[in-house]
């Protein structure tokens, strides 16, 4: 028998709960083991009352509350215009609300949010729309109180989405409510003109001895597609005479067109050769015309869905709580919350300003490049960027982060103007054109050869076979596709026009600070004279001003000191900062902004201090470079050439010159105008070149570069003078991510030979007069659905060939 | 055969029935969430020791 050995092997413990991993303390409970108190608590919570099927009805279902901020501040829940705005019924002491809880995700989720009656008498009933995420609650304003609600959501892991434009949902429901009436009525008629077309199928349709029958048919047909004509053909009809009427042509023209003609001269025959005519194919026409685009429109919203909420640029805020600065995702900042906003940071949401008089630079929104000054207790809007020293603004309406990625997207950039021949308009027109004209040779052909049904069965069915939706669609939804994929690596591209620029970079140029080397690890000294408290105080302020790398390495060794109130707040871009506390002036900068001589002592970065009008020393700082960015030059480089632009000195060249493996093309002490022109000249060669910096120092170079890439330690630096943003800890798969965005041709490519190989062989059989019009109208809708699937398969597939996260 | 006539106009009253629910239902929202009641459908009703609940 071996005695355990005194180093015992460390298991991974789950947490019951939500099935994470248990770092840390590990919290026993009941005999079974939570991850942190809140997943516990949440567990007592439903144990005490009955809950715990919750458990059994999927593994681990619950969310992790180790992240869940503790206080969040729910009071304004009580006040009756909030409430009045949030539900939408109301009945005696009953109240009806809907909220959005994204943290949802499995049917033990939609279980325990349906049996919230158990956990509070209070609540009647609630039920779950899972695909929107929406929960409706009916509870008694007698017994419990809407913030009461909220809060036990949160208290069990379901903390809502409150916003006050809920609203806006139900005008999604009605559109698709008249698409249900209009294939229910096509479907109708449909079925019943086909049964009366039965004899017409087996035997010519005469009725030898009852001709009579014949008619009553002919005409109990003809009324069943009158509905089908006027109501449910309708989208086809108004969309076609829309389009006319700009002169322009787009795929519902043939479309109504088959309708039509084979509508008139049904009628035509019926009414004057008494024979049966082809109402059957045109309401089969209608009512698989309809159903595919309903089926089509389902599976683009399944693939939208996901696009739409993960794309969007995790900006975050930081919020004043208690005295004490805590950064926060903007999507949990509400209503009355107040929050820091520094020189050069974006306002991400609507707010009151708090503090005394500041610039705002509004160009991103209005393209108005004058700086506005704004007073205390005024409303700033979202979009502006902060221009003068540190303000503190209220949150005044909720924050919304497609505010700001739309904004990002509107400044139009002459240099992203598309080139290409096929352009959706384009494609619309010639498509249609062609159509029209095949379907109009195919029908001339076969009356000349004397076949008149052929002919237009032809006319009919080239007229609904082709379909351009493919073509229009597939680099939609594989750029779409493919930056929700980049966006969950931790890459942000603006739109994609961005995304066919990156396909052509050829050449890499690096800033240094911040970029390949990281503020949050360095190490720091000052180096000088003895300071007092208060002159550390002073000093502190300044650089908590600034979200410049540097400054902000300088003001975390120093957060125990106090802010002090600076004016004058002053920036010079890649020198200094400068600003005055009571009659002093401060100065932190560079050795040359602040003429100090040049000594032999050049191995690490400087910022130097000057207090009122004596340098008195400075702060050491040792640069930390950033796991793994050997490995990633090394990459990088077999397939691009690289640069570095850095406006510090060139103390570290040597370590330089291994992570980048080479002697050549290492730039030191760079101004910005310099980094601008050395880009303009490597241009001028004939490169295309992507600027990978932090931002702050480069925004000219941003401009200039071909794409140019903001690397962002915590998602409040959002500079709108970058096409893409990639997070600092996504910085080792740069590689992986440029490898795949060049494989974007190559889905392209596929997506749309199959697309046209599609119409090629459907108009091939349609010409001859073999294809049905039945068979026709349900081929286009697999066909669109099918290549719109395969480029969201094919993005995915390849994002897995090269390692990046789906 | 002239029972045809009578058998087809019943046939298009059963069907216009038929129409008429669909139409109705749609509007007091019944295909609204299709996806949710299929999930619902497979929770177990509360056994005998937990307090009953009949919750459609």
């Amino acid at each position: 028998m071996t005695m355990k050995s005194s180093i015992h092997t460390v298991q991974e413990t789950l947490c019951y709960h939500c099935g994470e991993k248990c770092t840390g303390t590990v919290i026993q409970y009941d005999e079974k083991e939570f991850c942190c108190t809140g997943c516990k608590s949440v567990f007592e919570i439903l144990q005490n009352n009955n809950l715990c099927s919750y458990y059994t009805i999927t593994q681990n279902p619950g969310v992790s509350q180790q992240r869940a901020h503790v206080n969040t501040y729910y009071d304004f829940l009580d006040e009756p215009h909030v409430i009045d705005q949030l539900s939408f019924f109301k009945e005696g002491t009953q109240i009806h609300v809907k909220f959005s809880i994204p943290n949802m995700h499995c049917s033990s989720c939609i279980w325990l949010l349906e049996n919230l009656y158990k956990l509070n008498p209070g609540i009647i009933s609630s039920r779950v729309v899972f695909l929107e995420r929406e929960i409706t609650i009916v509870f008694d304003t007698k017994f419990v109180s809407l913030k009461e609600v909220v809060i036990l959501l949160k208290k069990i892991g379901y903390e809502p989405n409150l916003s006050l434009d809920d609203l806006t949902n139900r005008s999604v429901k009605k559109v698709n409510r008249a698409q249900l009436y209009k294939i229910g009525i096509a479907g109708f008629c449909f079925g019943n003109i086909m049964m009366l077309s039965l004899p017409d199928y087996f035997s010519d349709g005469v009725f030898s001895k009852e001709a009579y029958l014949n008619t009553i048919f002919n005409y109990v047909s003809l009324g069943l597609s009158l509905p089908v004509f006027f109501y449910a053909a309708q989208e086809f009809f108004i969309s076609s005479w829309q389009q006319l009427k700009l002169r322009k042509l787009n795929i519902d023209i043939p479309i109504a067109f088959a309708i039509v003609i084979t509508f008139v001269v049904s009628i035509y025959q019926i009414v004057v050769l008494n024979k049966l005519g082809f109402l059957d194919s045109m309401s089969g026409i209608v009512f698989f015309m309809l159903l595919g685009r309903y089926f089509q429109n389902k599976s683009y919203n399944y693939l939208t869905f996901q696009r739409n909420f993960s794309s969007y640029l995790p900006i975050a805020v930081n919020k004043i709580e208690n005295g004490k600065e805590k950064n926060i995702p903007i999507t949990d900042a509400i209503v009355g919350d107040e929050l820091i906003i520094r020189q050069q940071e974006i306002v991400a949401t609507d707010g009151i300003l708090l503090s005394t008089d500041a610039w705002f630079d509004y160009s991103f929104v209005t393209g108005e490049s004058n700086w506005i000054q704004k007073h205390q207790h005024e409303v700033i809007y979202a979009g502006a960027i902060q221009k003068s020293g540190v303000s503190h603004i209220k949150v005044s309406k909720k924050p919304s982060q497609s505010y700001i990625t739309q904004l990002w997207n509107s400044k139009k950039n002459p240099k992203f103007v598309s080139n290409t021949i096929l352009t959706t308009e384009r494609i619309n027109v010639y498509f249609s054109a062609i159509v029209l004209l095949l379907g109009t040779l195919a029908c001339v052909y076969w009356m000349w050869q004397g076949a008149f049904n052929t002919g237009l069965t032809a006319l009919v069915t080239v007229w609904i076979v082709a379909c351009p939706c493919a073509l229009l669609l597939c680099s939609t939804f594989t750029y779409g596709n493919m930056l929700s994929i980049l966006a969950k690596n931790g890459m942000y591209i603006k739109n994609a026009a961005v995304l066919e620029k990156i396909k052509r970079i050829d050449t890499l140029v690096f800033d240094k600070t911040g970029t390949i080397t990281t503020s949050n690890e360095s190490e720091i000294d000052f180096i000088g004279q003895e300071l007092t408290e208060e002159e550390y105080n002073q000093i502190f302020s300044l650089a908590n001003l600034s979200i410049h790398p540097l400054s902000k390495t300088i003001a975390n060794y120093l957060n125990q000191y106090n802010q002090l109130d600076v004016q004058d707040f002053k920036t010079f871009e890649g020198q200094g900062i400068e600003g005055s506390i009571g009659k002093y002036r401060i100065k932190l900068g560079s050795r040359q902004w602040l003429g100090v001589k040049s000594s032999d002592n050049n191995t690490f970065t400087h910022v130097f201090v000057q207090l009122g009008n004596q340098v008195v020393g400075y702060f050491e700082i040792k640069n930390k470079y950033r796991t793994n960015i050997l490995n990633e030059m090394t990459d990088l480089k077999s397939a691009f050439d690289l640069h570095l632009l850095s406006g510090d000195n060139d103390a570290e060249k040597s370590t330089l010159e291994q992570i980048f493996q080479q002697k050549g093309s290492l730039n030191f002490n760079q101004l910005p105008e310099q980094k601008t022109s050395y880009i303009k000249e490597l241009q001028s060669k004939g490169k295309t070149v992507m600027m990978i910096g932090d931002g702050l120092n480069d925004a000219n170079a941003f401009e200039q570069s071909d794409a140019g890439v903001a690397v962002i330690e915590s998602e409040n630096n959002f500079l709108p003078a970058c096409d893409v943003i990639l997070l600092a800890r996504s910085i080792h798969k740069l590689k992986l991510i440029l490898n795949y965005v060049s494989k974007v041709k190559v889905i392209l490519w596929i997506t749309f030979s199959i697309s046209i190989l599609y119409n090629i062989i459907g108009l091939s059989f349609a010409m001859r007069g073999v294809l049905t019009p039945v068979v026709a109208a349900i081929l286009m809708p697999i066909s669109t659905v099918s290549i719109v699937g395969l480029s969201y398969l094919l993005s995915r597939y390849f994002a897995k060939q090269h390692n990046l996260t789906t | 055969m002239s029972v045809m006539i009578i058998l087809i106009a019943f046939s298009l009253l059963l069907a216009g029935g038929f129409l008429i629910a669909f139409v109705v239902n749609t509007k007091k929202g019944q295909y609204d969430d299709v996806h949710t009641p299929s999930i619902r459908m497979l929770f177990d009703d509360e056994t005998p020791n937990n307090k009953t609940t009949t919750k459609n």
